[in-house]
């Protein structure tokens, strides 16, 4: 049904990302045209970081899940009781299966710009080194796309307590945007700061995968990450699990 | 006109009581909108962490560069995009009809259907911000400032025009999706200088899609890397988006066909 409706607004959705494109060319154009210190900014190479913005656009389509906004209409309008509450089924995973239809569509619609992205720029994009290097990027890529189902899905849990929890979802929105690594690769980030960043969920959402497919993760390092990355997985489905425990009590009680 | 004066303020008071009646969330999308504008500036500083220039503008011009833009998004996000989309949700519904039959030019009451108040903090915020930077900065005119607050307008004025365009176009598809991300990803092309680009995709965004003139003209004009001349380009290519978007507006009025008629 999900696919049906992604295709029903293709329009739309084909529109909407080739005006991502256009921002994401920005970022792109902004480090072929900056003079760096050295040939390295950040720890990257040209080339890497133009690459890292093509493979990001790649992974968003993978990775990004809109779950928030349902969970919170669904609590709202009273919906959650009939779909979920008096049901024998497990609201987490209804949501997961209900939007995996356009998580499975929405890779398509990237596929486009983002073949348009290394047909222009093919000259500069780095391939990775291994077939280690693509699997561990997939696996990766795979945690950080139920990792940030796990976070969204909270985020819209947090409406059995918060009338609005969209301001409390934008600020973590925001956490997942720039210590995720989509504003600026993490290397960029001040030494201390950086070692926090690696402890926190958002980073394994994101950069992570992308820094596994450029190699910048490898050896102990990334069995290392990875640890931290499914920890993280665990954690919050752990906190999802008592976010609709205590919710659905607290929804139940107010008599919907 | 005193009429249409007299109706903007009307509007604009309603949903400024509307803001007022919902104070906490209001303020807590400031801080989020501030947040939001701390973590840019934030991102801006790392940048320069690592490069010198990017293509031929110092850190502290880029700072005003990139607080402008912010400033044009907020004050478009006051003003104009909530009415914007507003229509947009009317048009499947087909409920255009309301603003087709009220006495007056129907553009100019869907242009005013909404304001969004809680933008009043970020933007006092970010000209404060500015106002610091250009003082840093040094070496700056009134008249500087002046070219640069009249570019800023034009600009304002000029995507007005071409959202409102943008907007038009749901009469044909209906159902645009994520309308606000499309805004925010148009003007996000203007946070960094224009001359990164070729010579192209330069001409694209000074001329058809003038992003040039939300940061980097203004801000050109203002540390003076550019002059009066592109106040003049800046105030031409606003009269013609603002004749092109009333041509496209009544050309898309005739093939409207609402639900009820």
């Amino acid at each position: 049904m999900q696919i049906q409706l992604a295709l029903e607004y293709r329009g739309g959705v084909i529109i909407y990302r080739f005006i991502h494109l256009l921002s994401l060319m920005t970022i792109i154009a902004v480090w072929l045209a900056s003079s760096s210190i050295d040939d390295q900014i950040g720890g990257y190479t040209k080339n890497e970081l133009v690459t890292y913005y093509v493979v990001a656009l790649a992974l968003e389509g993978f990775v990004y899940w809109y779950v928030t906004d349902t969970v919170k209409e669904e609590i709202r309008s009273g919906e959650m009781s009939a779909k979920s509450i008096i049901k024998p089924i497990s609201d987490y995973w209804r949501h997961f299966f209900g939007e995996l239809g356009y998580h499975m569509i929405a890779p398509i619609f990237t596929i486009v710009p983002v073949f348009l992205l290394i047909f222009f720029l093919h000259a500069n994009i780095v391939v990775p080194f291994s077939a280690l290097a693509v699997f561990s990027t997939l696996i990766a890529s795979f945690f950080a796309a139920v990792l940030y189902f796990n976070i969204t899905y909270s985020m819209g849990l947090l409406t059995f307590w918060f009338e609005e929890s969209t301001q409390i979802a934008s600020f973590v929105w925001v956490m997942l945007f720039f210590f995720g690594g989509q504003l600026v690769p993490i290397s960029f980030f001040p030494n201390g700061m950086r070692e926090v960043i690696s402890l926190l969920p958002f980073r394994y959402t994101f950069s992570f995968p992308l820094e596994v497919y450029l190699g910048k993760v490898q050896g102990f390092d990334l069995i290392y990450q990875f640890t931290i990355q499914i920890t993280w997985v665990v954690i919050l489905w752990i906190f999802t699990k008592l976010l609709w425990s205590f919710g659905s009590k607290r929804y139940s009680s107010f008599g919907n | 006109m005193l009429r249409y004066i007299r109706i903007f303020i009307a509007s604009w008071r309603f949903w400024l009581i509307r803001m007022l009646g919902f104070r906490a969330e209001a303020l807590l999308w400031s801080i989020n909108s501030i947040i939001w504008i701390a973590v840019m500036l934030f991102a801006v500083e790392l940048l320069f962490g690592q490069v010198n220039s990017i293509a031929g503008w110092t850190k502290n011009e880029v700072m005003i560069l990139v607080s402008t833009e912010l400033l044009f998004i907020r004050v478009m996000w006051w003003f104009v995009f909530p009415s914007l989309l507003n229509i947009t949700g009317d048009i499947p519904k087909g409920m255009v009809d309301k603003y087709l039959l009220m006495p007056g030019s129907s553009r100019f009451f869907v242009s005013i259907s909404k304001f969004e108040f809680d933008n009043y903090l970020p933007v006092f915020v970010l000209i404060f911000i500015i106002r610091q930077m250009i003082i840093k900065f040094g070496g700056v005119s009134v008249v500087s400032v002046v070219e640069y607050s009249l570019l800023i307008v034009a600009g304002l004025i000029t995507f007005y025009c071409i959202f409102f365009m943008f907007m038009t176009m749901t009469f044909w598809f209906t159902r645009v999706f994520g309308m606000e991300d499309l805004f925010d990803s148009v003007l996000s092309i203007a946070k960094y200088p224009i001359q990164i680009f070729d010579k192209g995709m330069r001409f694209v965004f000074m001329y058809i899609l003038p992003v040039a003139f939300v940061a980097t003209f203004p801000v050109s004009v203002l540390i003076g890397k550019a002059g009066f001349e592109t106040v003049i380009v800046g105030l031409i290519i606003m009269i013609i988006f603002v004749f092109l978007s009333q041509w496209f507006w009544n050309f898309a009025l005739k093939h409207y066909s609402s639900a009820s008629s």
